[in-house]
């Protein structure tokens, strides 16, 4: 099979087709005709039918046209649908080399930060556990959320053991060994032999004077956990701090009573108690006993919430000033919160992520479609580029099975305005056909197959446009100079090249 | 439970039986205890209408032998209304139940408020939810009855001092109970809060009146509690912080010290106007839980707030603000007089004397305002209420009640509701008179169908002892309800007029509820209605508007939601005659496309957990009515 090509400077997306889950392919155009690849999750929700030669079928397919060598894998977070093809295609993966293994700072071993909420993600998914447990037999309302939230930790509570998401990706760590945990900010990443490109880190937060700020027992923080906004930032940094709500309720209820021992009566026939106690056990529909449980509900929410905001989210520029692709994982809203205290260094101090989002022509929608993952007035209403397109990882047929929301209706309505009908879906493919200009030449840049859908983003910049020959040679010293160039000589080559005469585009946009 | 009313006891000292029974509990909540400056007023007696204990019913006997049953007080305390089990699943316990017959604890007002003690926390929800019902009972003019299970009728709530393991409580409507939980707190300051201290939720007055509220409102209509716009969730939780909210008002101590302390503003006497204080702090919020006293009105808010607890508040605070300037109105003479004209009191502390009458002055114009809070529920749609039903109907209530608004009580909510942007839907202009529920245009002619109906049930239920046996009183309602259903059935050809709102030939009606109330007004006028619920539920799809959406569902299916309708009829059971019928059309295509746009998220940003998980068919599944739901963080 052919290897699957960009357009020089550009970039080549292909979304997968799994079932309700991510997996991407990038591959860029580099100079003289190179293409670099970079892969972005990979995985399908626990429950889908055919998963393991789904997933198969899709490794096959990334080996294949990458000649079984990625130059990137990133890991958005630790979900079963962004991971579970680790375990589901493990031959195939076993073949491919993985130059560099991206992972959010939330995964770092070393990190104290990472390792309190790693251990926080342990108990609380214990908790569940135990909670499932003890609300027994009885089919309580609540077992099906457990349930159904669980899911995304590769977990089926009922059914016992499991490869879980926690065994997924320590094999993909065990099989790429060059890891590299990006916080927020700072340089961009790059990939070497494709030096225009950039990925910029925005999430997940990290900034530890944030979270220790917002420790209870600082003033300080409660500002700005109160901001009505900021809810689900709070249920992040919560996580982090508010150690008791998660660990106490569930983990050894002997050792927490609220009550003098003395008061206990534990058996219901002792005569203090034999009469009330006959009055509970006298109507079954009125028993109480697994009521508390349901708590657990609530948690496996917050969990999932908070594992969703510690998505690694990357902005990637084509090249300085032109377009950007943004892939937010499952970024909540308190991560898409947090982008804009994000700074950068060096040559990139002056950028801002408005300017990111205003450059935004390829949005990956956050959390297949759901109406917490994609930030309205500060995320998705600052994505004006006209060109804007979105890509929606979400097969309906399965959400709707689960009764789940995706994609929201009221966000994929606003999508559809503001992308002109620029969607692609996994599960029903490219948009239709119409007579609407935009949509036609958007489909001249699309294909499709049974497994993928593909999609072409030419630069707003040619790299190589026809030029006169004095500008030519120009051009060439530039891309000498390139060749050489470490990371830190960027700066004359930038300036080099902004001598070409800016495209049109370009000079509206930087108004 | 009427005081004193059925009670003549044959004691050998010829004495009828107390009117009340004295308990201690906490005012307001434990934190009090723990300021130098609260620590006096920490502690209030509640005065609970009289239950005999078996030991009493021995000594004594009842009067009436059909009572004994329900009339003897036993260990728990289980009553005529309530039945507390101090159960604690968690951690597999059972606590010991308070004899309140005990003749120690009679004679020194039960137990002592303690928050290490079960027993005392039992004695505090029995006490705190028996107040609240008499409340309700009083201004409603009936005995209070829980929601049935399955048609049967359910005599005791039963309720769960220590039942859940975390910052919640709430009311079953699946089980008819309220279950109180406890947790650590990890409070902002821990100066404020013992960090890692046990809060127990049953130690709250705010929040067992809140919960309580809920119950028996469950216990007239159970549909309101469909979410098929904004404010139907949000209304709920207004409500039943209005009723946890005027309660205080009725603790004399607080009330007193609160005057004092704030020399007669209530505006700034945070004691009163908060609620639940230690809950919010342990939670880790700078203050009370929720608070009354809004900031100055903004009408933009109601378009933006959809959160039920959030939206509520607008509400709360709509009524707390007309309750301020009806106190105004009532004190302003005290205060020409206390400050001879000037309207400026002296610096320092105030007389006690004008203390006293200020708080007299307080106390009642709570009571007035919570009981014409309470009244306006008979005066409510059956389903899809809005805020603006509400004061339509409060309205309506209160006029119905005290035809002469001398002092200015519906002006002041008028005024209040229009400051916080809540309007009603349809009325022409916001005057009382277009305010008011319209009367019917009816005739008194005696072929008429709503006057067979109302004859009927006016002949039916005019004789009925309404002070009687609770269990007596739901046997008749329920056979009036078979009376009323019978009769819109087979008054076929004048269905249409009987019943604005309804479409009886195309679909099923069921009567919800029939409801009798008695009460005299300040003029001593009499009134005796009976209040009719008829609803029709059709089914509603999120893809489909209501003329595509078929009227019947294919075997097996389920809708996306059901759409509901109906009326709510109020008849005179002097005349029989209609005095108003309350409907919301199941025919009316804008409000099925307002309920369509709700439920789909278009008005509204659902919670995390609608993403997951069912919205529209949820309510009947889940406890709607925790007292913070548990997703309160990613709101605040």
């Amino acid at each position: 099979m052919a290897r699957m090509t960009a357009p020089e400077g550009g970039c080549a997306v292909r979304m997968y087709r799994q079932g309700l889950g991510d997996c991407f392919l990038l591959a860029f155009g580099a100079a003289r005709g190179k293409q670099k690849y970079v892969m972005i999750d990979c995985g399908v929700l626990l429950g889908t039918a055919n998963a393991e030669a789904n997933m198969q079928a899709v490794a096959k397919d990334i080996r294949t046209v990458t000649g079984g060598h990625l130059d990137a894998l990133v890991i958005t977070h630790e979900h079963w649908d962004h991971v579970s093809g680790f375990v589901q295609a493990q031959q195939e993966f076993e073949k491919l080399d993985v130059d560099q293994l991206w992972l959010a700072w939330t995964e770092n071993p070393r990190n104290p930060l990472a390792r309190e909420l790693r251990e926080r993600r342990r108990m609380a998914l214990e908790g569940l556990r135990s909670a499932l447990t003890r609300a027994g037999a009885a089919p309580q309302h609540f077992s099906h959320r457990i349930q159904s939230v669980s899911e995304f930790f590769g977990e089926d509570m009922g059914l016992g053991a499991r490869a879980t998401t926690e065994d997924a990706l320590d094999w993909a760590k065990q099989q790429w060994k060059n890891h590299r945990y990006c916080d927020p900010g700072g340089t961009p990443l790059s990939i070497d032999g494709l030096d225009n490109v950039r990925f910029y880190v925005l999430g997940p937060p990290a900034d530890p004077a944030y979270i220790r700020k917002s420790r209870p027992s600082s003033r300080g923080g409660q500002v700005y956990l109160d901001d009505a906004t900021s809810g689900n930032l709070g249920l992040y940094l919560s996580a982090l701090n508010a150690a008791p709500a998660v660990r106490e309720p569930y983990q050894d209820e002997r050792r927490f009573t609220p009550f003098n021992e003395a008061y206990h009566r534990k058996d219901p026939a002792h005569q203090d108690v034999q009469e009330i106690s006959c009055r509970y056990q006298a109507t079954d529909w009125r028993k109480i006993d697994a009521d508390w449980t349901a708590a657990a509900g609530e948690l496996a929410l917050k969990l999932d919430a908070h594992t969703n905001n510690t998505s690694l989210v990357l902005a990637i520029e084509l090249a300085r000033d032109d377009k950007v692709l943004l892939f937010t994982g499952d970024a909540q809203v308190g991560n898409w919160l947090s982008w804009d205290d994000v700074t950068w260094s060096g040559d990139f101090k002056e950028l801002t992520t408005g300017d990111l989002l205003e450059r935004t022509v390829l949005y990956k929608v956050g959390h297949h479609g759901s109406h917490n993952a994609t930030l309205r007035e500060k995320g998705l209403e600052r994505m004006t580029n006209g060109e804007l397109a979105a890509l929606i990882p979400v097969n309906r047929k399965t959400a709707k099975t689960r009764r789940w929301r995706m994609p929201h209706e009221p966000l994929y309505e606003r999508l559809v305005e503001k992308t002109l009908g620029r969607i692609v879906m996994a599960d029903s493919g490219l948009p239709q056909a119409t007579s609407d200009a935009a949509i036609e030449s958007f489909l001249q840049q699309c294909r499709e197959t049974e497994l993928y859908t593909e999609l072409d983003v030419h630069p707003w910049k040619p790299v190589a446009a026809p030029a006169p020959a004095t500008r030519k040679s120009a051009k060439k010293k530039a891309s000498t100079t390139r060749k050489t160039a470490t990371k830190k000589k960027t700066a004359p080559r930038k300036r080099a090249k902004k001598k070409t005469p800016a495209p049109v585009k370009k000079v509206r946009r930087r108004r | 439970m009427m005081p004193g009313s059925r009670k003549d006891s044959s004691s050998p000292y010829d004495v009828p039986a107390p009117p009340f029974r004295r308990l201690r509990v906490y005012s307001i909540d434990p934190s009090l205890a723990q300021s130098l400056e609260t620590s006096a007023i920490r502690e209030t007696r509640l005065e609970i209408p009289w239950e005999d204990t078996e030991q009493g019913t021995q000594l004594y006997g009842t009067s009436d032998e059909s009572e004994r049953r329900d009339a003897s007080l036993k260990p728990g305390p289980c009553g005529e209304y309530l039945e507390v089990i101090d159960f604690d699943p968690a951690t597999n316990a059972w606590y010991k139940p308070v004899d309140l017959g005990d003749p120690y604890l009679l004679a020194q007002d039960g137990l002592s408020p303690s928050d290490g003690n079960p027993q005392f926390h039992q004695q505090m929800v029995y006490a705190v939810v028996m107040r609240t019902i008499r409340n309700f009972e009083i201004a409603l003019g009936r005995r209070a009855l829980w929601a049935p299970h399955e048609g049967q009728f359910v005599g005791q709530l039963h309720v769960y001092p220590h039942a859940l393991r975390e910052a919640n409580a709430y009311y079953s409507p699946a089980k008819k109970a309220l279950l109180f939980g406890y947790f650590q707190s990890s409070p902002v300051d821990p100066t404020e809060h013992l960090p890692g201290g046990i809060v127990f939720t049953c130690l709250s007055h705010d929040v067992i009146a809140h919960e309580t509220a809920h119950a028996l409102l469950d216990g007239m209509n159970r549909n309101l509690t469909e979410p098929s716009n904004p404010d139907v969730l949000a209304f709920h939780e207004a409500f039943a912080d209005i009723v946890a909210l005027f309660q205080h008002f009725s603790l004399p101590e607080v009330l007193r010290f609160e005057i004092a302390r704030t020399r007669g503003d209530l505006k700034t006497g945070s004691l009163l106007a908060s609620l639940a204080r230690e809950f919010g702090k342990a939670i880790g919020r700078t203050g009370a839980l929720r608070s009354a006293i809004g900031k100055t009105p903004a009408p933009g808010e109601i378009e933006q707030i959809t959160e039920p607890h959030r939206r509520g508040a607008i509400l709360v605070a709509a009524v707390f603000d007309a309750f301020l300037a009806i106190y105004h109105q009532r004190t302003a003479d005290l205060y020409r007089l206390a400050t001879e004209g000037t309207g400026e009191l002296p610096e320092g502390a105030i007389h006690p004397d004008l203390v006293a009458r200020l708080a007299q002055e307080a106390a009642k114009t709570s009571q007035h305002v919570l009981n014409m809070c309470i009244r306006t529920l008979d005066y409510l749609p059956p389903v899809d209420i809005t805020f603006g039903d509400y004061l339509r109907a409060l309205i309506t209530a209160d006029s119905d009640l005290v035809p002469d608004d001398a002092l200015g009580y519906r002006v002041a909510f008028m005024e209040a509701f229009r400051r916080r942007g809540i309007f009603p839907r349809e009325a022409r202009s916001l005057s009382e008179e277009s305010l008011r529920w319209k009367s019917p245009d009816l005739t008194l002619a005696e072929f008429e169908p709503q006057v067979y109906l109302g004859r009927d049930l006016s002949n039916k239920m005019r004789d009925w002892n309404l002070g009687g046996n609770r269990e007596v009183i739901f046997n008749h309602l329920q056979e009036a309800i078979e009376t009323a259903k019978s009769i819109i059935d087979s008054s076929r050809g004048y269905k249409q007029r009987i019943t604005v709102g309804l479409d009886l030939d195309q679909f099923d009606f069921e009567v919800n509820s029939i409801r009798p109330v008695r009460r005299s007004g300040p003029e001593g006028q009499f009134i005796m209605d009976a209040v009719v619920e008829i609803t029709q539920k059709r089914p509603g799809f999120l893809d489909q508007s209501l003329a595509d959406a078929p009227k019947e569902l294919p075997d097996g299916e389920r809708p996306d939601f059901w759409f509901r309708g109906g009326c709510t009829l109020i008849i005179d059971l002097e005349t029989g005659k209609l005095r108003y019928c309350i409907f919301k059309k199941i025919t009316s295509k804008h409000r099925y496309e307002r309920c369509r746009d709700y439920l789909r998220g278009g008005s509204a940003g659902p919670s995390l957990a609608a993403t997951y998980f069912d919205t529209a068919g949820s309510s009947e599944v889940d406890e709607v009515f925790s007292f913070v739901h548990r997703g309160l963080e990613e709101n605040s």
